[in-house]
């Protein structure tokens, strides 16, 4: 079921792996260019952008994730996977100066994150939903073909036919409710 | 004369503000090229909210029936509201799947 190079897997659309663009898809129905290595839509700023960094690290020869399209409304997940690239993530594991609600990072290593914004350059086309000048920006992005980076790097690796049973560790929680907002409670209260 | 009486309930369902979240985590249900995928999540919390969750298994299949019993076995804990919530949703999956259609993960 994973790909090779996208071990995580995911809703995504694939193109030829040795392509070195990634195209972040916000509020926008757009097919890019057939040179594009990978391609979808982000919608939350947290495991959204954890599966775009795990799926875009394994891939060394993509170089350039273009986010583009209108912003998410309440999560901002496309400000947040800048934010992401630019500042990386505190010690509680949130992305420095991420405008969305809750952008933790918490199945990925600081390696991880190092390694993403090493690999990797991003075009902020937020808001931008003119198709014919993002197809434009692709293809000059595809054109500088440049080199991979290194290694795959796996951070999330798919083990088929698992046979380990995840056990209730969490006992506790059977004497706490969570409301819709979050909020825990005791059972009962 | 009546030997036993038993109650008889009108379905009704949960207003979604009322819906109690499971401390065992959540799923995300999705299509893919050859089926459906469900990734299992624990909560993570901050500050007593939660904000995100940390996989712990990802389960494959495209009937609804093969992927209900196998999470039921690997996944012992959950809310009965959960597993139905799951019942419910997978069968949707499958008929998206089986149709060739677009598939969004509903809420509760």
């Amino acid at each position: 079921m994973p790909e090779p190079y996208y071990p995580w897997g995911g809703e995504f659309i694939t193109g030829p792996p040795s392509g070195c663009v990634a195209v972040v898809l916000l509020n926008i129905d757009y097919v890019p260019p057939p040179g594009v290595a990978i391609y979808g839509k982000l919608k939350t700023e947290n495991i959204g952008i954890e599966k775009i960094v795990a799926n875009v690290i394994s891939n060394p020869h993509i170089r350039y994730v273009m986010v583009c399209g209108e912003e998410i409304r309440g999560h901002r997940s496309g400000s947040s996977l800048l934010s992401l690239h630019r500042h990386g993530i505190d010690t509680q594991h949130r992305i420095i100066e991420a405008p969305g609600a809750i952008p933790y990072i918490e199945n990925l290593s600081e390696d991880a994150i190092a390694r993403f914004r090493e690999q990797i350059e991003t075009i902020d086309f937020i808001g931008v939903t003119d198709t014919t000048r993002i197809s434009t920006e692709i293809t000059a992005l595809d054109a500088r073909a440049p080199p991979p980076f290194g290694e795959p790097y796996i951070a999330i690796r798919l083990k088929p036919e698992a046979t380990v049973t995840i056990a209730d560790a969490r006992a506790l929680h059977a004497r706490i409710t969570i409301d819709y907002l979050g909020r825990v409670k005791r059972r009962g209260e | 004369m009546v030997d036993k009486e038993v109650p008889l309930y009108a379905a009704r369902k949960t207003a979604e503000k009322n819906v109690v979240l499971d401390p065992a985590g959540f799923f995300v249900i999705e299509l893919y090229a050859k089926g459906i995928r469900v990734e299992y999540y624990s909560n993570v919390y901050r500050r007593k909210r939660i904000v995100s969750g940390r996989l712990e298994a990802v389960f494959t299949g495209v009937r609804a029936d093969a992927l209900c019993d196998t999470i039921a076995a690997h996944v012992p804990a959950l809310l009965p509201t959960h597993y139905l919530y799951l019942g419910r949703e997978l069968l949707r999956a499958q008929e998206a799947f089986a149709g060739k259609r677009a598939y969004v993960q509903g809420g509760c």
